[in-house]
């Protein structure tokens, strides 16, 4: 099969289920006008704050801490490492480490530590932005990882959820066994 | 129409009240199976100009289309599909992920496939073809510069892809190694990859058959150096 009928096939295909997903989105859509007469809130639901932070000026690379599953079946790793190191790399597979660090609001961030469409898996923190070490491509840590500048702006390591329990971030190993790059 | 078709491409950066045009008014063509080399002085926009052919970066205005396929109006998943259809990448910091060997690396691509594929097979095809026979269970830490550089020239190709778009990819060897990287350039090319290649060493043009110079996002010169086989 050529590249382009390869692609046109796979294209139709995904239609197919998008078309399926637009529907259901419409359904959720008219709950969520309901919704819409409740003011937004500023902070995001589910996330861990701490104090405001401001990172201008400094330079912080990442720490690497060991993975460590419990038998709950969750990555564990220790808030106050987070808090002492700045951004954390933790190794928990191969091919998907995780990162966590906190934005300027304060809110802390987990995410898979690659940059996808690079295949870079090391960041830092520069002058309030997330900076890929490979691409060199910035997210904003004032504005939710929102693309600065670089190759790979439109995919900001992608955020996942977690809860914070006893001092510890717990994140569902099911979650980050699922995942899958976007590009 | 040609394979690679660049419209008029512009692309400007802004930042607070200052406006940086990158991109000016760019248009060229690519036939199936040329190899192109983009010249220009560093902020030129020649790292910009590829991500957009890479459908990586969106442009501000123009058109790039890739065997028919008008990139830009495609939604962001199609593009993702077509980034893996058609493209394969390789960065100057080839960064390998340091935990897998050569040949897993050569592999992480196929993980980003819809449907799960195995490639093992032709992921040691390529080892071979790039001499890294025997090396696959290596680490990249065990591995040279220019060993590194040919697993990630591997990991590109993994997917068969038609285009390879390559920004500075001796940008960080030795010149000696270099040359064998370009070397492995030129036979891909060959073979009938369609190859574009952002780099500022002008020894490198003897494997090419154009080049495009940039300067201050605009193209200065278009050359064509040999006919394409
Ligand atoms: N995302 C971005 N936001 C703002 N400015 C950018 C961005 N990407 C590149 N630039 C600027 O655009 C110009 C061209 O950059 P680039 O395409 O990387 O050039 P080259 O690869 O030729 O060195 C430079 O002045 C650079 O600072
Ligand atoms: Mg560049």
């Amino acid at each position: 099969m050529g590249k382009k009928e390869e692609f046109l096939r796979q294209k139709n295909s995904m239609q197919k289920a998008l078309k399926i997903i637009i529907a259901v989105l419409g359904i959720i859509a008219v709950g969520l006008t309901v919704m819409l007469f409740i003011p937004a809130k500023k902070k995001k639901e589910g996330a861990y704050y701490a104090a405001e932070i401001n990172y201008s000026g400094q330079e912080i690379q990442m720490t690497d801490i060991p993975a460590v599953v419990n038998k709950e079946g969750k990555i564990e790793i220790p808030l106050e490492d987070v808090q002492k190191y700045g951004i954390v790399y933790v190794p928990y597979s191969p091919t998907k480490p995780l990162t966590a660090f906190f934005l300027n609001d304060g809110r802390l961030a987990v995410a898979v530590s690659i940059c996808e469409p690079c295949q870079g898996y090391r960041f830092k923190i520069q002058d309030n932005a997330l900076v890929c070490m490979t691409c060199g491509t910035r997210w904003s840590l004032l504005d939710d990882l929102k693309g600065i500048d670089g190759g790979c702006t439109a995919y900001p390591p992608d955020e996942i959820p977690y809860e914070v329990k006893d001092g510890k971030i717990l994140v569902d190993k099911n979650i980050v066994d699922a995942w899958q790059p976007r590009v | 129409m040609a394979y690679i078709q660049v419209e008029s491409v512009s692309k400007k950066y802004v930042k607070g009240n200052v406006e940086t045009r990158v991109l000016k008014d760019v248009s060229f063509q690519v036939g199936k199976g040329e190899f192109w080399i983009v010249a220009g002085p560093s902020g030129s926009g020649k790292s910009t100009l590829l991500s957009i052919l890479g459908s990586l970066n969106e442009p501000d205005s123009g058109r790039v289309l890739v065997d028919e396929l008008d990139l830009f109006s495609l939604s962001h998943d199609e593009r993702a599909l077509f980034r893996l259809n058609y493209l394969g990448f390789i960065f100057q910091n080839f960064h390998l992920l340091p935990y897998l060997t050569a040949l897993e690396n050569i592999l992480l691509p196929t993980l980003a496939y819809p449907h799960k594929i195995s490639k093992e097979k032709e992921a040691r095809e390529l080892l071979k073809m790039l001499g890294l026979e025997g090396k696959e269970g290596k680490y990249p830490k065990e591995l040279s510069g220019g060993e590194q550089e040919r697993v990630a020239i591997a990991r590109a190709l993994i997917m068969e892809p038609e285009i390879l778009l390559a920004d500075e990819p001796t940008g960080n060897l030795d010149s000696k190694t270099g040359e064998e990287v370009m070397k492995i350039f030129a036979e891909l090319n060959r073979r009938g990859k369609t190859i574009i290649m952002v780099t500022h060493n002008l020894d490198h043009l003897q494997y090419a058959t154009h080049a495009l110079f940039l300067k201050d996002g605009e193209v200065l010169e278009i050359k064509t150096l040999k006919e394409a086989n």
